[in-house]
């Protein structure tokens, strides 16, 4: 009961501070690329819909960097607007028109500002992308091109689909490093100050989208477009994960280990894209005592602590036999045996002890053994005697 | 082999320290990351826990260095020439990995699995467009063409064509764990402890493609590699023979199609040493208004191993699995998931023991801004060996310009079938929290504690502390 006043309390101390300094993302746009704004300023572009773009924003036409501030100037507003500072809590729109002017008092623009003192400044960040209005200009492009007005006409900002159409139309170049930022070895970059989100692909071009399930599902990305891959992430990126030397929390949560073997035997994910059975698995489970290639196992068979259960070894193929296991899932077996467990059993004359054959019915003469015996002859003698009859496909 | 180390290990340093003496003139990047970690292995026994102390400690040092070449001038403009900016860079990444784990009785080290091992992760020269067309490594390289990471030493080039086509070889040989700092990391499984195994494999790759041409993605990609090693059995001193360890042929495809914008996609993978085509793959998706985007796909996969591995001969079958994917962007920072499964195993009537089939679902919500990351995942597998079902809440949080948190709580239940997944069976509670520490530029620090509670243990810590050093001029 003593608690219960606590947690709204202790909710409410960690919201806040993320909070109060979490500034509004723009709309429809990526907050990588255009990193939230700050502004108390009081502007709608539709009220200004007929007044040419160019007359406010006439820097563009120099501009060769999304660093350069293009937004005007107040004396680019008193162009328009006369002062009406007599009388500032006037509304907006408010008033007589002097001279053709309409009356603008500071509150008009400057939302909440009192007269005294200096305004509070728009914080708008540079889009973290490689930009010139200027080119853009010279080679023919509207403003309405990129910032096409969207909903109530109100001016948007251009998203990465708007830039690629038109590359592509106007067969401009549309590499990633035309517009994004690069680091010193040329390959993107994708963050952006400390602790700031990381840019992820998110269009929707062939699957590469890093959605919430994309670590999960990127193989096929990977093989297919290694080089979209690569423009990105180096090729040591993969080996984080993939040869990792800690285990990636996302991926085997919790007790991980204690839980591994149901997913081993599923073969589910699939183990093998990072773990090698014969080094990383065998390497614990031998310090365990789980594998059979040590004296110190504790699950020897024929004991109460057999790992395998009754009638998994033996000449009767019943339920529960080996047989099976190995046929659903080999890739388990050879996590903790190695070949010359098989081969003991499984080898022929001069090899094992029981030539029982592991071969799948019909497999001398089939193509698989062809091309096995052709192609790698050494893998025949391991449980046939060079003289065995039984070593040849016909 | 310890004295061919000992000569590389030394010869690879002082190359390397020339390198970066040479450097000064372009731009460079040192980073050097510590990894420890402790934690405690445990075996499920019927009579209760058995436990073994792990302890790891790795090191990686890492030396990139840029622009070899000048890139051009203006060479990102757009205004410039359609090719693309030359470049040339040498980079390294060396690990050292020291175990300091227990065993459970002394003395039964098999030497093949010795961990304490210092190994090149990556490192040589790579060049991207260089003449316009042509992309080089030279060095320790990975390969993803045929599905698999391989990893050899050799040398890869790639010819980028008109109209996205692209043409590519290489060749090397395969890295194995006996060869001079080397790690069994992606090394084919099968063979252990005989000459085929020590033999050094060459290896040899093609592949070409189109990229992206009419929003078409093709590629055809082929692997060979090749060993000489005694024949088993044979008497001291015998002739080798040559044997292929592997040798897989890849055909991809995945197409945009216009307008619609719905997405197919097929892979298959033929592998000539078992006549067999033990990878396919089918897929569509299509995203729709720019916030759903659902796929659907078909699998049927079938392990291979090493050319000399008695695995391959075994009758083994392969597994069908089919999977649905809905993804959802919510807003701008929220999105959720629903993922559903359906295996089929092989079964026949004498296993009574085995289901056919495995099921699995999941579905969970994201929400990632700058300032902060949480998600949710439910999710519930099962399959022939047990089931496993349960829920993870993890968050992030940048506090402070220097300081982020972390923290994850996992509740999970798993039931294994029979023997000792049996005796590890149970629910099982996981908490963790980490802090992420940057304490100047380039400099960062990351501590991580975990415990777990089960019926089988009270607790169970593990300690994870990284530091992790990036210079750059």
């Amino acid at each position: 009961m003593r608690c219960r006043p606590l947690a709204p309390a202790l909710a409410l101390a960690l919201a806040l501070p993320w909070a109060a300094n979490a500034a509004p993302a723009r709309p429809g746009v990526s907050p990588v690329i255009y990193p939230p704004a700050t502004s108390a300023l009081r502007f709608s572009h539709p009220k200004h819909g007929k007044v040419p773009c160019l007359r406010c924003h006439a820097s563009v036409k120099t501009s060769v960097s999304t660093r350069d501030r293009n937004l005007p100037a107040e004396a680019v507003c008193r162009s328009c607007h006369a002062d009406q500072t007599r009388a500032p809590g006037a509304a907006p729109g408010a008033g007589e028109a002097i001279a053709g002017k309409a009356l603008a008092g500071c509150r008009t623009c400057h939302r909440g500002f009192s007269g005294k003192g200096s305004p509070e400044r728009a914080v708008i960040p540079p889009a973290n992308i490689r930009f010139g209005h200027r080119l853009h200009l010279e080679r023919g492009t509207r403003c309405a091109d990129c910032h096409r007005a969207a909903d109530k006409g109100e001016v948007a900002l251009p998203t990465m689909d708007r830039c690629r159409g038109c590359h592509r139309r106007k067969e401009v170049s549309d590499r990633c490093a035309v517009c994004h930022l690069t680091g010193k070895d040329g390959r993107l970059r994708t963050r952006f100050g400390q602790g700031a989100a990381l840019l992820r692909p998110t269009g929707p071009e062939a699957g590469v989208a890093h959605g919430p399930t994309f670590s999960r599902e990127h193989a096929a990305v990977a093989r297919q477009k290694k080089r979209l891959c690569d423009s990105c992430h180096r090729p040591e990126r993969c080996l984080k994960c993939h040869a990792g030397s800690m285990r990636p929390m996302s991926i085997h949560q919790g007790d991980y280990v204690r839980r591994h073997g149901v997913d081993a035997r599923r073969g589910s994910p699939r183990c093998s894209s990072c773990h090698r059975s014969q080094s990383f698995c065998l390497s614990c489970h031998q310090r365990l005592g789980v594998g059979k290639e040590t004296d110190a196992s504790g699950f020897a068979p024929h004991t109460s602590q057999a790992f395998h259960p009754p009638g998994f070894v033996g000449y009767q193929r019943g339920p529960g036999h080996h047989a099976h296991s190995a046929r659903r899932n080999i890739r388990a077996c050879s996590s903790c045996h190695r070949e010359s467990t098989c081969v003991r059993c499984h080898g022929t004359t001069g090899r094992g002890k029981g030539g029982f054959s592991p071969h799948a019915p019909g497999f001398r003469g089939s193509k698989k053994c062809e091309a096995l015996s052709a192609r790698n002859r050494r893998v025949c003698l391991k449980c046939h005697a060079s003289g065995d009859s039984k070593i040849e496909c016909r | 082999m310890n004295r061919t180390r000992l000569v590389i290990i030394p010869a690879l340093a002082a190359a390397a320290s020339l390198l970066a003496a040479e450097a000064r003139a372009y731009d460079f990047t040192v980073t050097a990351r510590t990894e420890g970690q402790g934690y405690q292995l445990r075996r499920y026994e019927r009579n209760g826990v058995v436990f073994v102390n792990r302890r790891r400690l790795t090191q990686y040092l890492g030396l990139r260095i840029y622009n070899l070449i000048d890139p051009g001038q203006d060479a990102f403009s757009p205004s410039s020439s359609k090719r693309p900016p030359r470049l040339l860079s040498f980079h390294l990444l060396m690990r050292f990995d020291a175990d300091f784990a227990g065993y459970m009785a002394p003395g039964q080290s098999i030497p093949e699995l010795k961990n304490n091992i210092f190994d090149l992760v990556a490192g040589g020269l790579e060049g991207r467009n260089l003449l316009g067309r042509i992309d080089f490594s030279l060095g320790r390289l990975y390969d993803m063409e045929l599905l698999d990471i391989f990893a050899y030493d050799g040398l890869r080039v790639r010819v980028n064509l008109p109209y996205t086509l692209y043409a590519g070889a290489s060749f090397g040989v395969q890295v194995a764990r006996a060869h001079p700092l080397a790690r069994a990391v992606f090394e084919t499984d099968g063979p252990c402890c005989d000459a085929a195994a020590e033999a050094w494999s060459p290896t040899f790759s093609a592949v070409a493609g189109m990229d992206g041409l009419w929003d078409l993605d093709l590629k055809v990609a082929y692997r060979g590699t090749v060993s000489r090693a005694p024949q088993p059995g044979a008497a001291a001193g015998a002739d080798s023979i040559w044997g292929v360890d592997q040798e897989l042929v890849y055909v991809g495809a995945g197409w945009q199609v216009p307008v619609i914008g719905i997405m197919p996609s097929l892979g298959v993978r033929y592998n000539l040493l078992t006549a067999q085509v033990d990878d396919l793959s089918v897929g569509l998706r299509q995203r729709i208004a720019g916030r759903h985007d659902l796929s659907a796909g078909y699998l049927r996969t079938i392990p291979h191993f090493d050319g000399d591995s008695i695995f391959n001969i075994f009758d083994t079958e392969p597994y069908h699995e089919a999977s649905l994917r809905y993804a959802l962007r919510i807003m701008q920072p929220l999105s959720a998931y629903l993922r559903l499964g359906y295996r089929r195993y092989w079964s026949d009537e004498t296993e009574a023991r085995a289901r056919p089939d495995g099921y699995s679902a999941a579905m969970g919500a994201r929400w990632r801004d700058a300032r902060l990351g949480a998600g949710l995942d439910l999710y519930y597998l099962d399959g022939h060996a047990g089931q496993t079902y349960g829920g993870d809440l993890d968050g992030r949080w940048v506090l402070l310009r220097w300081l982020t948190l972390q923290g994850r709580l996992s509740l999970i239940q798993h039931e294994g079938s029979g023997g000792s997944l049996a005796a590890a069976s149970g629910l099982n509670f996981g908490a963790q929290l980490g802090a992420l520490v940057t304490f100047f530029e380039g400099v960062t620090g990351h501590l991580l504690f975990e415990d777990n509670i089960s019926r089988q243990y009270s607790s169970a810590l593990r300690l994870l502390g990284v530091l992790t050093l990036e210079v750059s001029p």
